[in-house]
């Protein structure tokens, strides 16, 4: 756990509350489809090296939420900073390189290529990416073993060292989230964003997904997650913010959240708690 | 995703690769039928020079050389680039100009590989934000609205209509998914591309367009210099012909087969064919070397992981429209020098050299060979020009000994029924190895799962 990151906020738990020391800053963002307000969220700050858990009911617009930040999608108003840095109309693989990178919810692993190389693509400044020096391997082949063993060592610890030079498409769906993962966590991000991470993962493997979670944070990363299952959320997460029908309805400490009337009734339904 | 395939399935079995088997059941093909054609009276050892001067000739090396770019765009970073015949275009049309006007010869390579290069960045800034299918159709209607640009004798027309479909195309890519943001952008790009043609219309008239690209006579026209001279003065082989018989080890050996020996004594090309393939197969060679050492470097790993999912190349950092368009650049010079190599054998081109046929027999080179193996554009070109002059040869003899009625088939329609054929051939080999001759089956199979 972060020591006391949240002591003085806890007090004060509100949509928007401010952190003492966000990372990622979200102000006004807004999204229509159609007549459809799928994001609204007037003020949501998240604080470094913690996670944070987005919740919500179906079509809440959590994933609509991450795609404006990680620009896939384009806000119709607003802006948001990453460490005080404006990110507003950059290009998604600008965001990533800022510092911010996502998963997505339907897992997007490259299926013809090698869990290796999954991994090693996403290393960023990498000299052999340039057409001139991609001609002259001199120029790369040190840079590369680098990151061959930087990318080893991630796969020997998402437990899939084994599968390293076999194609991604062959991996299951839980190993196929876990290498998504692993991946993002190679262009080394500030804050990583994850879709639903637990979503069709096999249970034997959602420990060891939490666990790795965890130990991003303990490194100092920040972490946002979707997610559903509630044991999960309650388990890891240093934070919770509640969107409903695109509005923050409610932060605070899972404690907070899980006994915050407006959240009982817009997501958790009054049955929570009661079974222990 | 229901059967997805697992390690070690059997499917993935190296052992069960079909190569070989292929190969045989074509070579055996080949063997029975001109063992039967041969019973039957047909001069069968002409039907297989014939077949092998157009696969290992000019034909094949130039079919090889284009579907090498293709195999770039397509085969490594997924583009459905159905438009490589607008590139060998424009490399012909940059290199025959220059020379027509009295450039030299170098220069006119290099203004051919620059129109290339140029037609690469104005066709992909508006439509590589396209995917997948839509690219296929706004690349095929570029080629074509090259080439009827090429034939026409009214510049401001043609560069109007070329205008409308760029702007078309652009504008739909930017307003289409979402109205607000870049439609001001994208007015501002209009108006300044109607004011560029109208001023270049002014500039460069009809008579001066039709002047320099020879409308439908193509170039050089009557009366205009030689485009070839310089290209034929620099061939190092003395006049005469040249056989297969006079490399030494088939001469030696095979030609003493009585009829093999036939066979590589009729494979023959003159010194200037032989100077133009010597050059073709060497730029094969070159790009081939230059596209292994591409994508097998982190360059081409970002290449593949655009074909695989563009948005996860995105997500981890990777700016996929720069790349994108670094293959469209790259995948059209190397077609370019394919149109140059295709000029210098034939002296001349116009704008019906530059039909969509090229187009679709460049694709059918490269999905026969394999896309995304460096060899595949190589073997696919050698085989295709066999089996469709093997295929020729036959059929023609058959007519000409009346075997065949006119009434069902003559000597003008044998050129479209071989591609009848050879359409039932590949047929057959999508459904026995779809993933070409070295495409690796595992990938294509993991397409399928």
């Amino acid at each position: 756990m972060p020591p006391d990151a949240f002591a003085d906020v806890e007090a004060d738990a509100r949509p928007g509350a401010p952190k003492p020391d966000p990372i990622l800053v979200i102000d006004g963002i807004q999204r229509t489809f159609g007549g459809l307000t799928a994001v609204d969220v007037s003020h949501l700050e998240i604080q470094r090296g913690t996670i944070t858990a987005l919740i919500g009911p179906n079509g809440a617009g959590k994933t609509t939420l991450f795609n404006l930040v990680s620009a896939f999608d384009q806000p119709d108003a607003g802006s948001w900073t990453l460490n005080g840095r404006s990110l507003r109309g950059m290009q998604p693989y600008q965001i990533a390189r800022a510092g911010m990178v996502r998963t997505f919810q339907l897992t997007k692993s490259l299926a013809k290529m090698t869990c290796l190389e999954n991994m090693m693509l996403a290393a960023p400044s990498q000299a052999g990416e340039s057409f001139f020096k991609a001609l002259v391997p001199s120029t790369w082949r040190a840079q590369e073993k680098v990151i061959e063993e930087q990318a080893l060592g991630l796969l020997e610890r998402f437990n899939l060292i084994h599968m390293r030079d076999e194609y991604a498409a062959t991996l299951s769906g839980g190993q196929r989230k876990l290498l998504e993962m692993a991946r993002s966590l190679m262009t080394e991000p500030d804050i990583i964003l994850l879709d639903e991470p637990m979503a069709g993962v096999n249970p034997a493997l959602v420990q060891s997904l939490l666990t790795h979670i965890e130990a991003l944070r303990d490194d100092g990363m920040t972490v946002i997650f979707i997610e559903h299952d509630m044991d999960v959320i309650m388990g890891i997460s240093d934070w919770i913010a509640v969107l409903a029908e695109g509005r923050v309805i409610a932060e605070g400490t899972p404690d907070q959240v899980a006994q915050n009337p407006a959240v009982i009734d817009a997501y958790l339904g009054t049955g929570f708690g009661e079974e222990g | 995703m229901s059967d997805r395939i697992e390690p070690g399935d059997t499917v993935l079995d190296p052992e069960r690769d079909t190569r070989i088997l292929v190969a045989f059941y074509a070579s055996a093909a080949v063997v029975a039928a001109l063992v039967l054609l041969g019973i039957a009276g047909l001069d069968t050892s002409s039907i297989m020079s014939g077949a092998l001067r157009s696969g290992l000739g000019v034909q094949g090396a130039v079919f090889a050389l284009a579907a090498i770019g293709v195999n770039l765009n397509y085969g490594y970073t997924g583009l459905l680039n159905f438009g490589p015949v607008a590139f060998l275009a424009a490399g012909s049309y940059g290199m025959g100009i220059t020379i027509t006007n009295g450039g030299p010869f170098l220069l006119g390579i290099l203004v051919g590989v620059l129109a290339a290069a140029a037609l690469a960045l104005l066709l992909g800034l508006p439509t590589l934000r396209l995917r997948g299918d839509f690219l296929a159709i706004t690349t095929i209607a570029a080629g074509e609205v090259l080439r009827v640009a090429f034939r026409s004798d009214n510049f401001f027309s043609m560069a109007l209509i070329l205008l409308l479909v760029v702007g078309s195309v652009g504008g739909l890519t930017y307003v289409l998914p979402r109205v607000k943001g870049r439609s001001l952008q994208w007015v501002v790009g209009l108006v300044a591309a109607l004011v560029v043609t109208v001023l270049s219309s002014v500039i460069w008239n009809a008579e001066l367009w039709l002047g320099e690209t020879g409308g439908p006579f193509g170039v050089p026209r009557p009366g205009e210099p030689d485009i070839v001279e310089t290209f034929y003065n620099w061939n190092p082989y003395d006049t005469g012909d040249y056989a297969l018989t006079d490399v030494a080890i088939l001469g030696d050996v095979l030609g003493a087969i009585p009829w093999v020996g036939d066979v590589l004594d009729s494979t023959s090309f003159n010194d200037r064919q032989l100077w133009v393939i010597t050059v073709t197969w060497s730029l094969v060679v070159l790009a081939s070397a230059f596209v292994w050492r591409l994508v097998s470097s982190p360059w081409g790993r970002v290449m593949r992981a655009i074909r695989e999912d563009e948005d996860a190349a995105r997500a981890v950092g990777k700016n996929a429209f720069s790349y994108k368009l670094q293959s469209f650049v790259v995948g059209g010079v190397i077609a370019a020098f394919a149109g140059m190599a295709r000029a210098m054998d034939q002296a001349f081109f116009n704008p019906e050299s530059f039909r969509t046929q090229t187009t679709f027999f460049i694709w059918t080179v490269l999905i026969l060979g394999g896309a995304a193996s460096i060899r595949g554009p190589i073997a696919g070109a050698i085989v295709f020009w066999f089996f469709v002059f093997f295929i020729e040869g036959a059929l023609r003899q058959m007519v000409e000994r009346d075997w065949i009625p006119d009434s069902i088939l003559d000597a003008n329609n044998v050129s479209s029924v071989r591609f009848v054929l050879l359409g039932v051939t590949l047929a057959a080999l999508m459904i026995w190895r779809p993933q070409g001759i070295f495409g690796k089956k595992e990938e294509a199979l993991l397409d399928a799962a």
